[in-house]
């Protein structure tokens, strides 16, 4: 049923939740395993209801099936025939291999895409030793969306936390930065663990000085939180 | 083409074209064989299905070319430690390509069968792409059990363990047809009943199926059976007993 276009789309809905229902049933559905796959990927490939192909696209995506991946990267290269939005596939892409979408996640933080497409590449960046450099870039560079800062802020303490740690403090202590911004290197900071784990006492001392009258809750908190858990250095 | 290419590697659709144009000249079938080591450069930068494809693309072209000795491990590394279907009865097809197999290769078929058993997918392998509809599929099951049924008499005892699998019940409608087919071979006996038949049926679990939870019954690994209520209950009980005995004899416990 849910392979028939002829049927309604409500009605082949439920037949795909059924048959999902049915996939607990463990070794019970073995023998209609490979038929179900076959299905979802005749669904994802050439169905005419855009959205029972999104929906098998995402479970098998979630099986890191070999069609989904094809699908998603003929999304890349030619958008007119993408099932999914540049952030969706970026994420389904990570579920399957990180060693592979990495370089696509390099094109899409560099490329014209939209900041939820450029902010999931950067989470797939977080894996990539070799994107601290990029991670710094943005984190300091005050013209990037703040949602672009943030997370490069978390993929930077993963890659390289004694880079992430003076990048940090210097956009903490800086007046003129976002006060989002100031308040996730903080919290990202007080995550640290190992080389961070006592704080800098220059840093500590500047912390405590900062003027935060005017500025947000969550920055104010953040510092709070920072100081009264750290021993020093 | 389905895959992405490499960091620095050979473009999969180049790999493609390569097997194919070898698959016509089978004197240079001992160039497949570089193409399955894993230090390939072809496999750089790909990920795991990618690299899974061309190893499963390469080995099928084997039942035709004929297995080489020197591909021999790789198939055998294979059936013996394989978890995608794919690759798997790409294997077992390149067994078909094989002057001799070994009672150990014949033991590692039922091995790779048991193990894809839960996870069987349809495969081709006339081309290497996913996404390729045209080319007639078959279950990666089905693959193994032609490939035990191309092995002949020497492969007999196997059907034991073939037996215990449609016992289970864990065969699709494709593999069936195909130990069907073989056993009317084997046998010589096309009208004689089969106790095998197709899986019946999906039953979707209804809303209505299960009035008292306390009644379903569960199955544990070793294949113990016993009611959702009574587990429970006994692993209640065993851990009332724990901590009588914890607080009666505390010392016991921390001299462990």
């Amino acid at each position: 049923v849910f392979r028939d276009s002829s049927k309604p789309a409500d009605v082949r809905l439920a037949a795909l939740r059924n048959v999902q229902t049915a996939t607990f049933l463990g070794p019970g559905f073995d023998p209609y395993r490979a038929a179900y796959r076959d299905a979802l990927r005749a669904v994802a490939s050439e169905d005419k209801n855009q959205e029972l192909r999104v929906r098998a696209l995402e479970i098998l995506a979630l099986e890191k099936d070999d069609v989904a991946r094809q699908l998603l990267l003929k999304g890349f290269e030619d958008p007119g025939q993408a099932l999914v939005s540049v952030a969706k596939a970026v994420q389904l892409l990570a579920d399957d291999d990180h060693g592979v979408v990495i370089p696509l996640a390099h094109k899409v933080v560099a490329g014209k895409y939209d900041v939820d497409a450029k902010e999931e590449a950067l989470r797939v960046l977080a894996s990539d030793p070799g994107a601290g450099g990029l991670f710094a870039g943005i984190l300091s560079d005050r013209s990037q969306p703040e949602q672009l800062r943030s997370v490069s802020a978390s993929g930077l303490r993963e890659v390289d936390p004694q880079q992430f740690e003076q990048v940090a403090q210097n956009i903490i202590v800086d007046a003129h930065e976002d006060d989002e911004v100031r308040a996730n290197c903080l919290g990202t900071l007080n995550h640290l663990q190992g080389y961070s784990a006592k704080v800098n006492p220059g840093f500590a001392d500047a912390l405590s000085k900062l003027d935060l009258t005017g500025k947000s809750d969550g920055l104010r908190t953040a510092a709070a939180r920072y100081l009264q858990t750290r021993p020093l250095k | 083409m389905s895959v992405a290419a490499g960091a620095n590697g050979t473009p999969p659709l180049q790999i493609a074209e390569l097997v194919l144009s070898i698959r016509r000249s089978p004197a240079r079938r001992e160039e497949l064989v570089a193409l399955l080591a894993e230090q390939s450069p072809i496999y750089r930068g790909l990920g795991t299905g990618d690299a899974e494809r061309i190893r499963g693309f390469v080995l099928a072209s084997f039942e035709t070319l004929g297995l080489p000795e020197s591909a021999l491990p790789f198939v055998l590394e294979e059936l013996e430690t394989g978890i995608n279907p794919y690759t798997v009865a790409a294997a077992a097809k390149a067994l078909r390509g094989s002057r001799q197999v070994s009672d150990r290769t014949l033991a590692l078929l039922v091995a790779a069968a048991r193990r894809i058993e839960s996870n069987d997918d349809n495969v081709q392998y006339d081309t290497m792409d996913p996404g390729d509809r045209v080319p007639p599929r078959t279950s990666a099951l089905a693959e193994i059990v032609r490939t035990i049924a191309a092995l002949g008499a020497k492969a007999r005892p196997l059907w034991d363990a073939i037996d215990a699998m449609v016992a289970r019940g864990t065969v699709s409608a494709d593999a069936m047809t195909v130990i069907e087919q073989v056993r009317r071979n084997v046998s010589g006996q096309a009208d004689e009943p089969c106790c095998c038949a197709a899986p019946p049926a999906l039953v979707l679990p209804g809303k209505a199926a299960v009035h008292d939870i306390d009644a379903v019954a569960l199955e544990d690994q070793s294949g113990a059976t016993f009611a959702y209520g009574g587990f429970f209950l006994w692993a209640s009980f065993r851990g009332d007993v724990l901590l009588r005995a914890l607080h009666e004899s505390p010392k016991m416990f921390a001299d462990g």
